[in-house]
């Protein structure tokens, strides 16, 4: 048995093991039931991506593929953080939202209120402000 | 005779990266919550990166190949607690869960993070 076939051997298993590893990361970015779980299992694929990049420029003699798996590296990073700041600036935006909504609704409560309509005493904010919107209509 | 005692070094540091990746896999079903799961799935970012590409390098011998492992090493022990920094301080400030699973007060999850 020589060198050759031996780190043939080598390269080939690693690969296969590589592969297995990477589809149970992939059972945990499609079931995992947090967004935070989903990244970190991305993460994870991205590293063994650039394992099996790496390996593979020294199987085939292909020392451009070394490049590729540098370029890749700095990608995996950038996909992290930017998803993470979209997440993040999307549950920032829902919350704001959600106050304002929140304000907007006790606003209209205190003014129906003090409007004191007798009818619309156990009416939700919603229906006040849909009567509200009707009588200025007609 | 010294070409066999290079390749033997070499492939056990990969076959060490390998059972390292394994055990962060591994990590990544067992536990229960996302921050224990970062735990867990850093393990391959930085040791499971170092043992396998070291035994690239060792496998390589010194050229401008092992250089270029060299850097992606180097990145990557950058890059990646910068990353874990990050998707904590997301499951911090989103997630309903986080109060159950970590004891922390509430001002200070509030004033914790920028």
């Amino acid at each position: 048995m020589t060198i050759a076939e031996a780190s043939e051997f080598l390269y080939g298993g690693a690969i296969l093991v590589l592969i297995l590893i990477m589809f149970a990361g992939l059972i945990r970015a499609i079931r995992g039931p947090e967004i935070a779980d989903r990244i970190v299992a991305v993460n994870m694929l991205g590293t063994l991506t650039i394992m099996i990049i790496c390996i593979l420029s020294l199987w085939q003699g292909e020392s451009y593929l070394l490049d590729v798996a540098l370029i890749y590296a700095m990608i995996s990073f950038l996909a992290v953080v930017v998803l993470t700041r979209v997440y993040l600036g999307v549950h920032r935006e829902h919350v704001k939202e959600k106050a304002r909504e929140a304000a907007e609704a006790q606003q209209m409560e205190t003014s129906v209120a003090m409007n004191t309509v007798p009818s619309s005493e156990g009416v939700s904010p919603a229906d006040a402000r849909a009567d509200i919107r009707k009588g200025g209509e007609s | 005779m010294i070409e066999w005692i290079r390749f033997i070094v070499g492939s056990l540091c990969i076959i060490c990266g390998l059972v390292i990746a394994v055990i962060a896999a591994f990590g990544l079903f067992k536990f229960k919550y996302a921050m224990n799961r970062m735990h867990a799935a850093a393990i391959t970012d930085t040791l499971g990166i170092l043992m396998v590409l070291l035994g690239l390098i060792v496998l390589r011998g010194f050229c401008f190949d092992s250089l270029k492992l060299g850097l992606i090493i180097l990145f990557f022990w950058f890059a990646s607690p910068v990353s874990s920094h990050l998707l904590a301080g997301m499951e911090v400030e989103i997630s309903d869960r986080f109060i159950d699973n970590c004891e922390v007060e509430e001002t200070e999850r509030k004033g914790g993070r920028t």
